[in-house]
């Protein structure tokens, strides 16, 4: 049950949180991506990492990431991504939409 | 190579159904992924750890490769909104040689497969994308219905021309040779176009090869009846241009039902809505032309939908269907190289 709510939470958010990570890191790849969501929530979320790729994918698609495989200097080639300019703007619009569904959230628990 | 890793990426492989570009693509992807696993724990675990458990580790905690491949398939087979409207593009076109009666002209009739072709071309040389599959099944549809109608009078030309070669009589002339090869070069140049798309179709899945079909059963019940009604009412008789209007309805009902099943990203679904739109169409074609519809038509109709359905699966199934993973190596890194 309390699984459930919290992948119910993870997956209404993930193009959100994969977004904002890409855009930050300016470009970065699949496994990293992993790791940094792990790291930054202090392994809150821990999900099958598999399930990232089909999600990049799917933001690729939509237009708001772009994906290019590159080599760099002394490792393996990947498929690095980068946040479009679509992206990004979708990206502002979410958080917008997030920052006033936990506000309305916060009020509701009375810890506005 | 590693046993696991090998397990993992050919498990993956078989729920993709995707065109071999981008199944090689996803496949590229996650075995990278998979060394980044195996590389960073190298150098966090104790050098006792195999390279084997570590492969393995890597793979479980990429997850279940078939739930890998069914979202991959979900997210390429479905289709963008603009992908859709091209897709339904054709239906329309036909929709409307029907609707203003034209398909018995020949310069509207020959731009339409002129066109189809063209795109159907365009597929097999540079990627064929989803929109596509209507294009080439109208073609394909639409060239059977009319060698299917001139088959009498190109039989009775063929005759001509036999007789004034081996019999001496005098029949042969230049214009009917013409007449007689130039729908002939139209139809088999369309057929070759349309099998070598189907070919090529058939090398990563054959959903997509039902939804190219789609259209066929409703061209051929269509050509049957023109064929056995037009003699009998009159070409441009008001029953012919009523079984025209009747057309650009189930042109519509199969042109919507074909881009549904594009616009979805679930097989079942799309299987589904592929069998409904050729068994709507038809029952819609039969109901408007009759009225009549008793148990051994609806069972016609359902075989028919069915067997579009099924022939391409048995097709797939028998000779299509590869189980090893035989993408082009010289795109992979050197490990999966070794590996296959």
């Amino acid at each position: 049950m309390e699984n459930s709510y919290r992948a119910d939470l993870l997956r209404g958010n993930t193009d959100l949180m994969l977004l904002f990570l890409i855009d930050q890191m300016k470009e970065t790849y699949g496994y990293e991506i992993i790791k940094e969501i792990e790291r930054r929530s202090k392994g809150y979320f821990r999900f099958k990492e598999g399930t990232v790729y089909p999600a990049l994918h799917k933001l690729e698609r939509n237009g708001l990431l772009k994906g290019e495989w590159k080599k760099r200097r002394g490792e393996q080639e990947r498929r690095y991504y980068s946040i479009t300019e679509r992206g990004r703007e979708v990206l502002l619009r979410k958080l917008g939409m997030w920052e006033d569904f936990s506000r309305a959230v916060g009020l509701i628990f009375g810890n506005a | 190579m590693n046993r696991d890793i090998e397990n993992y990426l050919k498990e993956v492989h078989s729920h993709l159904h995707l065109d071999s570009r981008t199944e090689k693509k996803i496949l590229k992807e996650i075995y990278t992924h998979l060394e980044d696993t195996i590389n960073e724990n190298e150098n966090y675990i104790s050098s006792d750890v195999s390279y084997d458990k570590l492969a393995k580790r890597a793979t479980e905690s990429l997850g279940d490769p078939r739930e890998i491949a069914t979202l991959m398939y979900r997210e390429h087979s479905r289709a963008s909104w603009e992908e859709v409207i091209l897709h339904f593009q054709p239906y329309l076109l036909f929709g409307s040689l029907f609707g203003f009666h034209l398909w018995h002209s020949f310069v509207p009739l020959s731009v339409t497969f002129l066109l189809m072709a063209a795109v159907t071309f365009a597929g097999i040389r540079k990627g064929i994308g989803n929109w596509m599959f209507s294009w080439a099944g109208l073609l394909f549809g639409g060239i059977t219905a009319f060698a299917y109608l001139i088959k009498e009078s190109t039989f009775h030309e063929i005759g001509k021309i036999f007789y004034s070669v081996f019999g001496g009589r005098g029949y042969f002339s230049f214009p009917s040779l013409i007449g007689l090869l130039l729908p002939l070069v139209v139809i088999l140049a369309g057929l070759s176009i349309v099998t070598l798309f189907a070919l090529r179709l058939l090398q990563g899945d054959w959903i997509p090869l039902s939804s190219v079909m789609m259209p066929l059963p409703l061209f051929l019940a269509w050509a049957y009846v023109v064929n056995s009604r037009a003699p009998l009412y009159g070409w441009l008789s008001a029953q012919m241009a009523g079984i025209d209007g009747i057309m650009v309805w189930v042109f519509l009902v199969c042109g919507f039902l074909s881009a549904l099943s594009i616009a979805v990203g679930v097989r079942k679904i799309k299987v589904l809505t592929i069998f409904l739109g050729i068994f709507a169409s038809l029952f819609l074609f039969v109901l408007r032309l009759d009225g009549v519809l008793n148990l051994y038509v609806l069972l016609v109709l359902f075989l028919s939908s069915l067997a579009i359905v099924l022939v391409p699966f048995l097709l797939y199934n028998f000779f299509f269907k590869r189980t090893e993973l035989d993408m082009e190596l010289a795109e992979l890194p050197a490990r999966l190289k070794a590996m296959i």
